[in-house]
């Protein structure tokens, strides 16, 4: 993680590396603070990414911060439209109260 | 040249020498700087002018690029084959280095070979075969253009090397590639034979042209109709793409480094979750998707290099078109290379042509003018 880290920070001009440290924490680490902002930092590079923004609201919604979990998937919902999981994920937010 | 061309063929080994970044990008960036030191005269004609106001309007699309980070990238790439086009410009014979090019992809076939036969899975590769190249797409491009380059420069025997990546990858742009490439070899034969040639059917380049052709065409139908059951999703995936990216021009352009960013915004046809592009698989479209009218003065170089005489280079040029109209060679180093250098090359030529015309004309104006007056 850290190495991919260093390496996002040393070449933030390719996408395949200024990501990789949120797509690595999306696969292999358990939600934590520190997995929001680096899944975070990665959307301000890559702001229309489906799984980036997924992946946030999952990690978010795994450390109980709610109203950024929503905010992710509202997110979500409207990037990526036509996917049979936003689909999912807009009935989920329908039916909260 | 040609060990510069073997190396930009073979340095990237996909997982060993590079990963995210091909490392021919980086030889590039290493390697054409010292190529053109001291090399190139800096003219300021109209040539010059449209090179420069097109990568001018690029450098300055940073100012409204979603992503600034993005675009420097994508600035450093076409900054790369701005190099490229002004190293072609400053070039008179390239036969060697279509040679080491032959030689270098030549590697990626006797790779592909038991990748394609024996299912041999040494090396990364996202579909078989693919040889160097992880995508058997590109390989079949990049095949295209040295086939056509090598043909093209009269050296038969490398053909070897790169004629069966043709085959092997399944890639009909290459097939289409090439065959564009013959059309106009042989449109520029005939032509030149004059008012004077024979029928049709009696005229060996028509003959010989009509033979090449009918066996790429059952090349490509072999692949579409039987190596490839499904051959419709990938026309369908480009298909939805172009008109996804279709409906998001915008007159000055979304600025550098932009289509990859602002994609899944656009893409009502693709589900961006399932797959994210990172190209629009048209060079054409992406262009005018990013930097709108910012692209004419591009384009009016394009057309003048249509125009340029019976070089090798106008034949590769007219092969990368098509491939850049259907796929995305710019982005990848060897064909980007290879196609910005003859790109250079035949504008260059063009412009040599010209001035010669000029200068005759001139002449037989002022010996006209002596008969005349004096």
């Amino acid at each position: 993680m850290a190495d991919l880290q260093r390496a996002a920070e040393l070449f933030p001009y390719n996408r395949h590396l200024a990501v990789a440290p949120a797509y690595f924490a999306i696969r292999w680490l358990p939600p934590s603070e520190e997995t929001v902002d680096v899944i975070g930092a990665a959307l301000r590079r890559d702001p229309f990414s489906a799984d980036l923004t997924n992946g946030l609201a999952l990690h978010a919604y795994g450390i109980r911060n709610d109203f950024l979990a929503n905010a992710a998937w509202r997110a979500f919902t409207r990037i990526a439209p036509n996917s049979p999981k936003a689909a999912q994920v807009g009935r989920a937010l329908e039916a909260l109260p | 040249m040609t060990i510069f061309g073997f190396v930009l063929a073979t340095i990237f080994i996909p997982a060993w020498t590079g990963s995210a970044i091909p490392t021919g990008w980086v030889f590039l960036s290493c390697t054409l700087p010292m190529m053109l030191w001291g090399k190139v005269e800096i003219s300021h004609g109209i040539l010059f002018a449209l090179g420069t106001s097109f990568l001018a309007y690029a450098a300055l699309s940073l100012l409204w690029t979603p992503v600034p980070h993005q675009g420097v990238g994508d600035l450093w790439l076409l900054a790369i084959l701005a190099a490229a086009f002004t190293y072609g410009a400053s070039q008179t014979n390239s036969s060697k280095l279509y040679l080491g090019l032959a030689c270098g992809v030549g590697v990626s076939t006797v790779l592909a070979i038991p990748q394609y036969f024996f299912d041999f899975n040494g090396i990364y590769q996202s579909w078989k075969p693919a040889g160097l190249f992880i995508n058997p797409g590109v390989y079949g491009e990049t095949c295209a253009l040295v086939l056509v380059a090598l043909v093209a420069s009269r050296q038969y025997w490398p053909t070897i090397l790169v004629a069966p990546g043709i085959y092997l990858s399944n890639s009909r742009t290459a097939v289409l590639a090439v065959a564009a490439a013959v059309l106009v070899a042989a449109w520029d034969k005939v032509a030149a034979l004059g008012p004077d040639r024979p029928a049709l059917w009696k005229n060996p380049y028509v003959l010989s042209t009509t033979a090449v052709l009918a066996i790429l065409a059952v090349v490509a139908l072999h692949s579409t109709l039987i190596r490839e059951p499904n051959w419709w999703t990938s026309p369908n995936e480009r298909l939805a793409i172009w008109r996804d990216t279709t409906n998001g021009l915008a007159l000055l352009g979304h600025g550098a480094g932009s289509f990859l960013i602002t994609y899944p915004l656009l893409a009502k046809r693709t589900d961006t979750m399932a797959t994210r592009p990172e190209h629009a698989h048209s060079d054409v479209l992406e262009l005018a998707y990013e930097f709108g009218l910012g692209a004419i003065p591009l384009a009016i170089l394009a057309v003048l290099a249509l125009r340029a005489p019976a070089i090798p280079e106008r034949y590769i040029f007219i092969a990368f078109l098509l491939t850049a109209t259907l796929s995305f060679p710019t982005r990848l180093p060897v064909t980007g290379f290879l196609g910005a250098f003859a790109f250079g090359r035949c504008v260059r030529s063009w412009a040599m042509v010209r001035s010669n015309s000029l200068l005759s004309r001139s002449t037989f104006s002022a010996r006209q003018g002596d008969r005349v007056y004096g």
